[in-house]
Formats: C-alpha cells, sequence, structure tokens
C-alpha cells in the first residue's frame, strides 16, 4: 500500500511515464489542445475569427494524416512490412529455425528504431498508420525472434504478450494496444489462477474494480487532455469487467468450458442467486450512479451492460416467440427514448437531449451507411426462403457511434 | 478534468459568454444526452420494424392480422401527421428540419409502410404476383422520401432496396451470411449498377439537384464497380482484360479523388488498383523469388510516395 501511494505522488511517476512516451508530449498536448478546440468550432462554439486566432497560438510541429488516408497508410506499411517475412525467408531458409529467429529479430529491430529515430523523432509523424503499422510489426518480429514456437508453458507467451503491449500503450499512446493490455491481463489471470478458478470471477472484479478507483486518482494528476482517450477507454474496460466477471451467463459457460463442471436437469452453478443479482443490479448501479454523478461514462457502460443482461436472460428464459420479444422491445425502446427526448427538452438536474458538443466520430454521410445496413429493405427476392423486410441482423447498429 | 477552456479563455481566445458555456460542459453541470438517446431511439426502431418482418413472415396463423395491419396503419398515420406538421418544403438545396428526431421518425415510418405493404401482400396471397415487385416499390418510396424530406439514411436505405430488385446484395452483412448469388452476369450487373449510380450521382450535383446526396450516390456506385471488378478477375475467362480496365478505371478515380480530396474514394482505388496491377505483375510470370520481392518493395514504395505529398492530407484543415 506504501508502495502505491507512492507510486501515486504525482512528482515521482509522471515524470517517468512521461520520458517512457516516444513523442514529443509539449508538442502532443499543442495538437490534442487544437483538435479539441476543433470540435467547438465544428459545433458553431467558437468564432471563425477565434478559431484561427488559437491555430496560431497553438501551432504543433507534429504531423497526423486524415481518417481514410491514415488507414490507407497503415494498411500498406503493414502489408510492405508483413511480407519482408518472404525475402527473410528465402535468404536463411535452409539455415534452420534459430537462423530464422534471429533474422526476423534483426528485422523487428530496425523496423522499430526506423519508425521511432525516423518516422517519429526527425518527421515528426503522429500516429500517422506508418507509426503503429511499424511498430505492431516490429514489435510482433521482436516477440517471434524472442519467443519461437518452442515453450510449452502458455502463460509465458501470455505475459510477453502483456509486457510488450503495455510498452506500446504507454510508449506510443496507442489506444489498441490498450485493449490488447487489458485481455492480456485477463488470459494471465486465468491461467495462474488454475488452482483457484471458482473465485476467479470475485478476482477479476476486485480488481478491475481497484483498477477503476486507481484510475480516478491517476487522472484528477495527470494531464488528462493528452491522456483523455485513454481514461475514457480504460474507464469503460475495467466497468465493463467488473460486469462481465459477475454475469451469470459468462460464469456459468466459463465454469462448464474450463472447469469441466456438469449441470444436470434442475441443477446450477454454485452460488447462483449471487450471479443472478450481480447480472441485474450492477446494470441498476451503473445507471444510478451514473444519473446521480452525471457521469456519462457510467450511462453509457449501463446501456451498454443493460442490453448484455437481457441478451442472459433471453439465453435462459424465454417468454414469448423471438419475433415477438424482439418487436415488443423494439417498441419499449422507442417509448423510452421518445418520451425521455420530450422530458429532457428542458434541462432536468443538467440532463439536456440536445447536442452540445459535436463528437467527432459524428458523420452523417457514414451513419447513413451504417443504417442502410442494419435496417430493413434490401434483401434479394429471389427464393422462398427470403424474409421479405426481414431487416438488419443486429449487425452493426451504432447509428451516431459515440466513445 | 482538463483545463483547455481555462487557458485559451484567460488568452483571451474565448469570451466570457462562450467560456461560460464550455466550463458548465466541464464541469458536468450540463450533460448532454443527445447520442445516448438518438441510439436508443435508432436500435429500437431496428428492431421493431426487424420484429415486424419477423412476425409477417413467420406468425402468419397464430396472431390477429386485420389488429396488426390496423396498428400498422395507425402508427403510419400518426408518424406521418408528425412528419407533415414539422417538415418544410422541397428545396433542391439542403433542408434540416430542426427537430431532434425528425429523421429517425422518418426512417420508421418508411420502414413501416414497407412492412404494411409486406403484410397485406402475404395476406392476400399476392406474394407470386408482387414478388418481383417488392424491393423495386420499397426503393422507389425510399426515393421519394429522401429527396422530399433531405434525408441520407433514407436514400441509402432506397440506393440498397434498388440494387436488391435488380438482383444485386450490397450489403457485407449478407454477404458475411452467405446470400451472395454469384455468377458472371451478376458481376456484370454490379458494375453496370454501378456505373449508373456514379453517373447519376455526378449529374445530380452538377445540376444542384440535391447536391450534397452525391457522396451517397458515389459510395455505393464505387463499391459495387470494384468488388464486381474484382470478383470478376478472379472468377471469369478474361481476367487479364479485366484486370487492366481496373487498373485504367482506379487510376483515374484515384486521380480525381486525389485532387477532390475525397480519401475515401481515393482508399477504395488504391487498393483496387493494387490488386489488379499485382493480379497484371504475377500473370506476367516474374518467377517465385522476384516476386517475394514484389509485395515489401512495391507497399514500401507507394507509403513513400504517398509521404512525399503529406501535405496535401493532413488533418490540420
Amino acid at each position: 500500500m506504501a508502495a502505491l501511494s507512492y507510486l501515486l505522488k504525482t512528482e515521482v511517476t509522471f515524470p517517468m511515464i512521461n520520458k517512457l512516451v516516444a513523442y514529443d508530449l509539449l508538442e502532443v498536448k499543442k495538437k490534442l489542445s487544437l483538435a479539441k478546440a476543433k470540435t467547438w468550432y465544428k459545433a458553431g462554439l467558437v468564432e471563425e475569427e477565434q478559431w484561427k486566432g488559437i491555430q496560431a497560438d497553438y501551432p504543433s510541429d507534429l504531423y497526423s494524416p486524415t481518417i481514410f488516408m491514415r488507414i490507407l497508410l497503415f494498411v500498406a506499411t503493414f502489408f510492405g512490412l508483413s511480407t519482408v517475412l518472404g525475402p527473410i525467408l528465402l535468404l536463411v531458409a535452409d539455415e534452420g529455425i534459430v537462423a530464422i529467429r534471429i533474422m526476423v529479430f534483426i528485422a523487428g529491430v530496425v523496423m522499430i528504431a526506423f519508425t521511432e529515430r525516423v518516422m517519429i523523432k526527425d518527421k515528426r509523424h503522429f500516429k500517422s498508420g506508418i507509426t503503429e503499422a511499424g511498430y505492431y510489426i516490429g514489435f510482433s518480429f521482436v516477440y517471434f525472434g524472442l519467443m519461437g514456437f518452442g515453450i510449452d508453458e502458455i502463460l509465458i507467451y501470455w505475459m510477453m504478450a502483456l509486457l510488450f503491449v503495455s510498452i506500446g500503450t504507454i510508449r506510443y499512446m496507442d489506444l489498441l494496444s490498450l485493449v490488447a493490455t487489458v485481455v492480456c491481463l485477463v488470459a494471465v489471470l486465468f491461467l495462474s489462477l488454475t488452482s483457484i478458478l471458482a473465485f476467479l470471477p470475485f478476482v477479476i472484479m476486485i480488481l478491475f474494480g481497484g483498477l477503476f478507483i486507481i484510475s480516478q486518482k491517476i487522472q484528477k494528476k495527470t494531464d488528462y487532455l493528452v491522456w483523455e482517450d485513454h481514461f475514457i477507454l480504460f474507464d469503460t474496460l475495467a466497468l465493463l469487467l467488473v460486469y462481465l466477471g459477475g454475469n451469470y451467463f459468462v460464469v456459468r459457460e466459463l465454469s462448464i468450458e474450463m472447469m469441466g463442471l456438469e449441470l444436470g436437469e434442475g441443477q446450477d452453478i454454485p452460488m447462483a442467486f449471487l450471479f443472478y443479482g450481480f447480472t441485474f443490479l450492477i446494470p441498476l448501479a451503473y445507471l444510478i450512479w451514473g444519473i446521480r454523478n452525471r457521469s456519462i461514462l457510467f450511462i453509457r457502460v449501463s446501456l451498454l451492460v443493460l442490453t448484455l443482461t437481457v441478451f442472459t436472460i433471453k439465453y435462459y428464459y424465454s417468454f414469448a416467440p423471438p419475433e415477438v420479444s424482439i418487436t415488443v422491445a423494439g417498441g419499449i425502446l422507442i417509448l423510452i427514448s421518445l418520451v425521455l427526448l420530450k422530458y429532457l427538452k428542458k434541462s432536468r438536474k443538467g440532463f439536456i437531449r440536445d447536442q452540445i458538443i459535436q463528437s467527432k466520430w459524428d458523420n452523417p454521410d457514414l451513419v447513413a451507411v451504417v443504417a442502410s445496413q442494419t435496417l430493413g429493405g434490401h434483401q434479394i427476392d429471389q427464393s422462398e426462403s427470403s424474409q421479405i423486410g426481414k431487416g438488419g441482423e443486429f449487425g452493426g447498429g451504432g447509428a451516431s457511434g459515440d466513445f | 478534468m482538463d483545463d483547455l477552456h481555462k487557458d485559451l479563455f484567460e488568452k483571451e481566445h474565448l469570451t466570457e459568454e462562450q467560456f461560460q458555456i464550455l466550463d458548465a460542459v466541464y464541469q458536468r453541470k450540463v450533460i448532454s444526452l443527445y447520442y445516448e438517446l438518438r441510439l436508443v431511439l435508432y436500435l429500437g426502431i431496428m428492431l421493431f420494424t426487424g420484429g415486424i418482418g419477423y412476425i409477417v413472415y413467420q406468425n402468419l396463423s397464430d396472431i390477429g392480422h386485420i389488429a396488426i395491419m390496423f396498428l400498422l396503419s395507425l402508427l403510419i398515420v400518426v408518424g406521418g401527421y408528425y412528419i407533415f406538421l414539422k417538415s418544410k418544403p422541397y428545396s433542391h438545396t439542403e433542408v434540416t428540419v430542426e427537430h431532434i428526431y425528425f429523421d429517425y421518425v422518418l426512417v420508421l415510418v418508411s420502414l413501416l409502410i414497407i412492412s404494411l405493404f409486406t403484410y397485406v401482400q402475404v395476406y392476400f396471397d399476392w406474394v407470386e404476383l408482387l414478388l418481383k415487385w417488392t424491393s423495386l416499390l420499397s426503393g422507389g418510396l425510399f426515393l421519394l422520401m429522401a429527396y422530399r424530406f433531405d434525408n441520407k439514411m433514407v436514400l441509402s436505405m432506397g440506393i440498397t432496396a434498388l440494387a436488391a430488385a435488380v438482383g444485386l446484395t450490397l450489403s457485407p452483412v449478407d454477404w458475411a451470411t452467405g446470400s451472395l448469388a454469384e455468377g458472371v452476369n451478376v458481376f456484370l450487373l454490379s458494375i453496370c449498377f454501378g456505373v449508373t449510380l456514379l453517373v447519376v450521382g455526378q449529374l445530380l450535383a452538377q445540376d444542384n439537384v440535391k447536391a450534397h446526396f452525391k457522396f451517397t450516390y458515389h459510395n455505393f456506385g464505387l463499391l459495387l464497380i470494384y468488388f464486381g471488378a474484382l470478383a470478376l478477375m478472379f472468377d471469369s475467362n478474361f481476367e487479364i482484360l479485366t484486370a487492366s480496365l481496373l487498373v485504367t478505371f482506379s487510376a483515374l478515380i484515384g486521380w480525381y479523388a486525389w485532387r477532390q480530396k475525397e480519401f475515401l474514394f481515393f482508399l477504395y482505388s488504391s487498393i483496387s488498383g493494387y490488386m489488379a496491377f499485382t493480379y497484371l505483375v504475377f500473370s506476367a510470370d516474374v518467377g517465385d523469388e522476384l516476386g517475394l520481392f514484389y509485395f515489401p518493395l512495391s507497399a514500401i514504395g507507394g507509403v513513400i510516395l504517398l509521404v512525399k505529398n503529406r501535405s496535401h492530407f493532413s488533418d490540420d484543415k
């Protein structure tokens, strides 16, 4: 505990973390400030003149491309670097696996060094697609070079992966690496706690609950503007895992899968009532907490886990034919949202229905594409098996893509 | 909690009033539920209309048809009344209705009209008679609503339905579930329909008829052309011809998209063009060893070319 509180001291940890970051944090801050001010400008909160002034005052020398070019650069670099394996194998194929591993390792180190020295330091690329591809492939090569395929203990692979992706999360401020870090952490827990697997749900809930609280403490002390996306993503994942750790479906199915639990007719998992309780109460607790503390994060996560709770119930119990349940559920959702939209016409305890700041993901053209894929009217009517107007297969549905 | 708005206010980039608004947002005194409520409404519409679609087909004998048809009609009338109450007159330019759920109610009513139509059709056993026309009628209705009330969602749904009417599926969701019809004719049809969309979108935009719909037409058009052409390249007897045409076409479109800064279309064109070009290279029988070097060299070469012009696609603007 003493060590933890020592680590949480601003003057100790943050200079250390800042040194770990490959980017120039002052420039990153200017860049992100500008990005944030831009959302205000787009939302009409800031006038054109003011926006020009802000731009002049926050000149960042970091370079990033627009989103689709970032994707193109990522895909091309990723493809180009990973196919380097071809010539490598051609050169040293006859020398055996060790030679291949050494070559791949060297190639990986070269890629990482190039990404850092040239792309990030000299060319000032900031998450340009090239940088991501460079360190993903570079670290994968290094990982393979170090580990090979010969180790029997799977846990070692996961722990090494955990180390690599946590480096990526901080050093390159990479969000995908953050997700991977959480996944690796859960996997390591699974594999290392095999002897007390029955308590794993509680371990997960307590661990991620604790990490969530620590994250709240840290974000008050860091430069929140720079790490905002990381904290939002991590908090979301932590809250989600606290729920999933106690979710009845997850616990039951994993108990059967992992511990070989066999359930006969009328039997239930140990402490079933507890997990039923978690499944119902956690979403409600999130929602109430979110409304009381005006936390949009809790409200969003509560909506997500409420959906999961509904699926959990539907999986084990059926009250009506699925098509009727779907229709009724849809009707209820429409009613709830319309009633709330009417109710929040005026501000109620600070909650309003109107948009204040436009999300950076808000794009009517792309929402339209999503709508045409998830709503009805697009089936080819050619056989008797076709179901006219069957509508979305519940594929996407991220209508306004928040988060 | 960040202090950007405070900093900007102190540096006199923001007025007192602007600072107050932003401060209220960041101090959580005001919380906007705009996206959350609209997302819930959208999911509701998706489930409700999807569920009705199933009911029409599966439980036709169990539930009171007249009751359901009556309910659907009632909802359509109520929704339609709301739409005509709030809507503005038609104009060739962009018309925005400043009402928070107008666009979603429009989508809902359009889908309900189609559900009702399908229901009536199944109930009176006109399926044989009307089956071919369902998608066409849906597409027509969607397009009518899209232009009258200026809605891109309904426009996209209309284009997808029209594609279904000529026998194409525009939906990755359907491809994933394996209902993609195959065969050279389908690929050619896909290309023709795509070209039609491309041309229609361009002409309408030039005549200033809903010029902001151009993206939707071009997006679907290009996707149909590229998917059709790539499938044709891998699956037909005239693959070299197809690949050459595809390289030329994607180079032209890519060049145009680059100049117009339509980078999504540039992305499509680059990837399809690269695949076609690679196909040509390997049909020329370059040999295995050279082939291994082709991929890294060509891809990294492409990246270097792009990065030389990086200021053209910077995100600062």
